[in-house]
């Protein structure tokens, strides 16, 4: 099975293989030897790569999305297989929810305010809603530039962590 | 000395102080709330009570509570930790109302020091200099606006009831003077229960330097050198050093002796923390005074040997100072880093969430103080600090490797954490030279908030990742077909059970 990763503007292609229960990894066409030993279940590896060591974390999100931390550097991975990636290609040209951006309380709190109106245009980086949590007022800024299609909060409701507080459609 | 007492807070400190009782032969009582029950302290305590569900102000903020379980379990004190009840007059006089020591300083010294306004008199009576500004609470954001208009912008709106930054907002410009008083008076009013705001003026480049003071109840009183803690976000500091490169001995003797002659003018008592902000012409102004023990007490326990909270905890039973102040020793750097359950790339919102793993650095020059554990929650409720990393060496650069040192063996894993900050920060250019002021995260933010992901680590995340990705497909696959085939992660999940892992 082939996959597409991409972690920020960077892309790989891989391919995996299966021999029983022993997962393979080629990277342009030739193999790569993974020496990954878990540390603790709860996600902990140790790599080793010619001869270098890394401290891992992964954590796997579901729907092909990894958080992974090399010796503390934390990035995010988006892995895709061939499937998927033909499956999103058709739903873009078919015009589906492609573009719209949810903006999702980062941790339980309070709606202290919604600073935004549907419809508004807005700059990545702005702040949209404000949640109190552990007594500090924070603001949730924008993760796009595009305008407000639709709040899905209120001002005082209390929210839960990965809530969806509006969307946003990127321009 | 006290046979029992309690301690009326959580986390970190709770533990810090039941170190400090053990050390000392005394019974060590905790309360705690609800999602606290599990939690260190009353793991580690001698005894443990239930005091509510978890919103503080009805548990570590119910102070006819806290006093009832004090009296019913014979406690002799009782030590407010920092935060919470610790600088509430109200609470300190009800406790000692009730009969028990409160190990702090006199209530009289509490509402002096505690009111900011107050303070600012009492330190320019004594000759302290201080930040120009109003002496008096604003009533109204109009009011603000005058006063801004007369000192100059930018200004600081900051909570008379304040600390910890807390309803504390930094104005610009008049068009945001509206909305900043409103937002500073409501964090005010729910984090203290007191609204009132004062206005200073904003200083450019100014540095955050504190002295500890300790004063005993027979006239005594010395101060234990200074800790800069100028690195700091939303006004709550990030990492603590003493001694501070810029503070000569001169600077030292003279914030000192100001540091003493203040809390000696407010008949204070037990451990203090004189704060100032410093100039880049080592100009000093006094900014308030905190009336209790100070989150980032371990850097001056480690540069001049003495245990703060035991020191506490001897004033308040009534025990002399035992040393004078040229005992006071300044022995190599100190510096402590706060490991906040906060995602600095994402401007440190508050993360939450079970810590899954956890282990803590240690070897030559590093102390712990933490108040997690493999398995622990992290709660929404409280303040985000997990632990804090002190760490020691002969001079600053010795400390400084030191400190990433301990950064890279730290495994926390479960929520984000500030230490992928720290460890960009210890690297940092102006960090290692000791260019710091306030607006250090300002200034240098862009290059430590986000690291930049590598092309070749980017490759290890790649492979990491899709390997990950088709060991969860295979484990789906080998559910749905167990009765045929063995799945590896059964075999896996077995052998880490038979270890016992």
């Amino acid at each position: 099975m082939k996959y597409q990763v991409s972690i920020g503007n960077q892309q790989f292609e891989l391919l995996v293989e299966n021999h029983g229960g022993d997962v393979r990894l080629f990277y342009g066409g030739k193999p790569v030897v993974l020496d990954l030993s878990p540390v603790d279940p709860a996600g902990f590896y140790s790599l080793i790569v010619d001869g270098k060591q890394y401290t891992l974390w992964i954590d796997s999100a579901g729907k092909g999305k990894h958080r992974v931390w090399i010796d503390h550097r934390p990035l995010t991975a988006v892995v895709e297989d061939e499937r998927t990636v033909l499956k999103n290609l058709l739903k873009k040209s078919s015009g589906g929810r492609a573009g719209i951006e949810e903006v999702k309380a980062p941790m339980p709190g309070l709606v202290v305010d919604v600073i935004v109106r549907p419809g508004q245009e807005v700059k990545a980086g702005q702040g949209l809603v404000i949640i109190e949590a552990m007594k500090m007022e924070n603001e949730i800024r924008s993760p796009v530039d595009g305008k407000v299609k639709q709040i899905r909060v209120e001002k005082g409701a209390a929210v839960e962590k990965d809530t969806v507080l509006l969307d946003i459609e990127a321009s | 000395m006290f046979r029992k007492i309690l301690i009326a807070n959580r986390g970190e400190i709770a533990v810090r102080i039941i170190r400090a009782c053990r050390d000392l032969g005394i019974r060590a009582a905790v309360i705690y709330s609800d999602p606290d029950r599990t939690g260190l302290p009353v793991q580690l305590a001698d005894e443990a009570y239930r005091i509510g569900p978890a919103p503080a102000l009805e548990s570590y903020l119910a102070i006819e509570r806290i006093v009832e379980v004090a009296r019913k379990c014979g406690a002799e004190a009782i030590h407010p930790g920092y935060g919470f009840l610790a600088e509430n007059a109200q609470f300190a006089a009800e406790v000692e109302k009730a009969g028990i020591r409160f190990i702090g300083p006199p209530v009289e010294a509490i509402v002096k020091m505690g009111d900011k306004t107050e303070a600012r008199k009492l330190a320019r009576q004594v000759g302290v200099p201080t930040i120009p500004g109003t002496t008096d609470p604003v009533q109204t954001a109009q009011e603000a606006k005058q006063v801004a208009d007369s000192i100059g912008y930018p200004v600081l709106l900051k909570a008379a009831a304040g600390g910890g930054g807390k309803g504390m907002r930094l104005v610009e410009a008049p068009s945001e003077m509206e909305s900043a008083f409103r937002g500073a008076q409501s964090e005010a009013r729910s984090a203290f229960g007191d609204g009132r705001i004062y206005i200073e003026k904003y200083l450019k480049r100014p540095r955050h330097i504190e002295i500890q003071i300790l004063a005993d109840r027979h006239g005594n009183a010395i101060h234990l050198n200074e800790r800069e803690c100028s690195i700091q976000r939303r006004h709550q500091k990030l990492v603590e050093e003493s001694p501070s490169v810029l503070v000569t001995p001169e600077l030292r003797r003279q914030m000192g002796e100001a540091a003493v002659a203040l809390a000696r003018a407010a008949g204070y008592t037990n451990a203090g923390t004189v704060e100032f902000l410093v100039d880049e012409e080592r100009n000093f102004y006094f900014l308030e005074m905190n009336t209790r023990l100070q989150v980032e007490h371990p850097v001056t326990e480690w540069v001049t040997g003495i245990d703060l909270v035991e020191e506490q905890l001897r004033i308040a039973a009534g025990e002399q100072l035992r040393w004078k102040q040229e005992d006071i020793r300044l022995e190599g750097h100190a510096i402590e880093v706060r490991i906040y359950a906060e995602d600095p790339s994402s401007g440190f919102l508050p993360s939450t969430g079970t810590i899954r793993f956890l282990r803590e650095p240690s070897g030559p020059g590093i102390r712990c103080d933490s108040g997690i554990y493999s398995g622990c929650a992290v709660e929404p409720y409280y303040d985000p600090l997990l632990s804090k990393l002190i760490v020691w060496g002969r001079d600053r650069g010795e400390a400084l490797r030191r400190l990433r040192r301990a950064l890279q063996e730290y495994q926390i894993f479960g929520v984000e954490t500030t230490i992928p900050f720290f460890l960009r920060l210890v690297e940092h250019p102006a960090f290692q030279k000791g260019d710091l002021s306030t607006h250090f995260l300002q200034e240098h933010g862009e290059d430590l908030m986000n690291g930049t992901v590598e092309a070749d680590e980017a490759f290890i995340g790649a492979l990491v990742s899709v390997w990950a990705q088709a060991r969860a497909r295979q484990k789906t696959t080998a559910e749905t077909d167990h009765y045929t085939h063995t799945s590896n992660w059964k075999r896996l999940g077995r052998e880490w059970m038979l270890r016992g892992i």
